[in-house]
């Protein structure tokens, strides 16, 4: 089996497909954070030209935000239910104003969790579909799927290890995301920011934003915890892609479907709020890192784990039915 | 090659990538959930914080009351000393009486004028409101301010569909304190326009907003309207705060001499 799962490995290496993705990574990231530095740059420039000083003044503003802060603890009508919200800004503040960060520069940590934020809908799943797409069906555009099952083990086991491979590659995949995006931005940025304090477990309690369970982390736990969302996100990517792949003989049409289905994905969101069964679709739930940042839910009753069990299932199903039809399947080549 | 070098690394990583993220993920579903059980406790303690806060106030009968009811303006977000409106008047006041007055400062910062109507109509601060000889309301500037996400096309109805849920708000509001509190001065703080020159469209609706805003102040009885655009029109460098949308210091002095001028017998 071990050997099988090697042989997978190799047949993924060999391709060069790591390399075409590690490319691309380094293209758009580079590309990215250079706007984003250059962003910074103009904004910066932009606040010296309207505050009068010479120097924007932003430990001035944050001051002040804080006093604000602290005057709204002490005032008994502020409901309770803003409290912890307030008392996570001034923490925030307190390590800006005390490590003389300005709260808008950009970080590597920072610009490492925003990339997969954004491309955890899009660009990751077009990653996963140029890295799988071709797992089984390359077999048979190749013809080397005749080779592979004369071999004398069970057609599941081949499957399996193929499977197998596939999780490995791309869980070093989603490492190389989080490694790339990290040093590249740090070239631009010139500052990790891997202890700044980081808020997240708002939850939205009828259409409020309740910020009661907030729990602080410092920013890398939360690009841990950020990218274990997003190697979820491609492993269940990664057994719907090998089910297209089984089902559809040649390689092209496997990216194709893969491709429209996250497209038109796109699209059906906006139909979410009045068509309830959208949200059963797996593009719906692909992003699952906005659960965390508190920005507001798309609609009443997703939640992370809502997703997470629709993702799950979509992903248990696509593996069963690939098996399936992986083991009965005729092999006319 | 492979089987001595890349093999052993490869598998040794991703078994040791796999169980950090499955850790992590694990961790995460759980940060979640935790958000999720405890909403009812929320609720409750909410209750008994505000009913203790109720019994605190009451007390002395024979001063100047002054209520301020309404959002971050009415709390005196970005004044540096701290005093907001309801300190500046009653020191304007100071000077030339010297009556005690004794200010309460229901404002939330952040709120519309939805939750103005829910925090009063939960009757928590009724014999405040009942012993009040001004009330202060400054709301609205949130209701509008959420339009700024929409886009230009849907601009326009949100807008008209914002301002009547507003103005029945509003006129609720005053209701609600009506049925407590048949005499007292109220005064609303119209809206001033914190954006520089570029956006026309937006200066437009504040206009439209407080139009809406006077209409309903004058159809009242005994409610006065304060008006800040005017005020604040040639004059945003110093009577916003380092924020540039909340008043300054400055900018709430103005606001509470305005507010001085158009209640008081100055001369």
């Amino acid at each position: 089996m071990i050997s099988l799962i090697q042989n997978e490995v190799i047949k993924l290496l060999l391709k060069k497909k790591i390399i075409l993705i590690i490319l691309l990574l380094l293209i758009f990231i580079s590309l990215f954070s250079y706007g984003e530095n250059y962003a910074y740059n103009k904004n910066i420039e932009r606040l010296e030209n309207l505050s009068s000083d010479l120097n924007y003044d932003w430990k001035n503003l944050a001051t002040q935000r804080l006093s604000d802060l602290h005057r709204r603890l002490d005032s008994p009508y502020i409901p309770e239910e803003g409290i912890s919200s307030i008392e996570i800004e001034i923490e925030q503040l307190n390590y800006f104003i005390e490590n003389n960060i300005n709260p808008i520069t950009p970080s590597a940590a920072k610009f490492s969790v925003e990339f997969v934020e954004q491309g955890i809908l899009m660009f990751i799943p077009l990653l996963i579909v140029i890295l799988a797409a071709d797992l089984v069906s390359g077999e048979f555009s190749s013809k080397t799927i005749k080779i592979l099952l004369t071999r004398a083990v069970p057609r599941w086991k081949i499957l399996l290890s193929k499977f197998i491979a596939l999780i490995m590659i791309t869980t070093i995949m989603v490492f190389i995301i989080g490694v790339l995006s990290t040093v590249v931005s740090f070239i631009f940025f010139q500052r990790w920011g891997f202890n700044e304090p980081v808020a997240t477990g708002f939850s939205l309690i009828q259409g409020r934003l309740n910020s009661d369970y907030v729990v602080f982390l410092k920013r890398f736990q939360y690009m841990i915890l950020i990218y274990s969302l997003t190697w979820f996100v491609s492993i269940v990517l990664a057994s719907i892609t090998l089910l297209i792949s089984v089902l559809v003989n040649n390689s092209a049409s496997a990216i194709g479907i893969l491709m429209a289905a996250l497209i038109s994905g796109q699209f059906l969101q906006y139909f979410l709020s009045d068509w309830t069964l959208v949200k059963y679709f797996f593009v719906t739930n692909l992003n699952l890192t906005h659960y965390f940042t508190g920005s507001y839910q798309i609609i009443e009753g997703m939640s992370l784990n809502f997703s997470i069990i629709v993702l799950c299932l979509w992903a248990l199903l696509s593996l069963f039915i690939s098996f399936i039809i992986f083991n009965r399947e005729d092999v006319l080549v | 090659m492979f089987n001595k070098i890349i093999w052993p690394i490869l598998s040794f990583t991703s078994i040791a990538l796999v169980i950090i993220f499955i850790l992590g993920f694990l961790f995460s579903v759980n940060i979640d959930k935790g958000t999720q059980k405890d909403t009812m406790d929320i609720t409750k303690e909410k209750d008994t914080f505000l009913d203790t806060n109720d019994k605190s106030t009451e007390d002395e009968i024979d001063n100047l009351n002054i209520v301020i009811l309404g959002d971050s303006i009415g709390f005196g977000i970005g004044d540096k000393s701290n005093k907001g409106i309801g300190i500046r008047y009653k020191e304007l006041i100071s000077k030339e009486e010297s009556n005690n007055t004794e200010i309460s400062n229901f404002s939330v910062p952040g709120h519309e004028s939805i939750d103005l109507l829910t925090l009063i109509e939960k009757n928590q601060n009724d014999s405040t409101i009942l012993k009040a000889d001004i009330i202060i309301i400054s709301i609205g500037g949130n209701d509008l301010n959420h339009l700024e996400f929409q886009d230009t096309l849907s601009l326009d109805i949100d807008f008209k569909e914002t301002i009547k849920s507003y103005k029945e708000n509003l006129q609720n509001i005053i209701n609600k304190i009506r049925r407590i509190n048949k005499e007292a001065q109220l005064a609303i703080i119209g809206l001033y326009d914190p954006y520089p020159q570029e956006e026309t469209q937006k200066t437009r609706l504040i206009l439209q907003w407080n139009y809406e805003t006077v209409l309903i102040a004058n159809l009242n009885y005994k409610i006065a309207y304060i008006p800040t655009y005017e005020l604040f029109k040639y004059h945003l460098d110093s009577y916003l705060s380092s924020d540039e949308f909340h008043p300054s210091g400055e900018g709430y002095q103005v606001i509470a001499q305005e507010l001085f001028d158009i209640l008081n017998d100055t001369y």
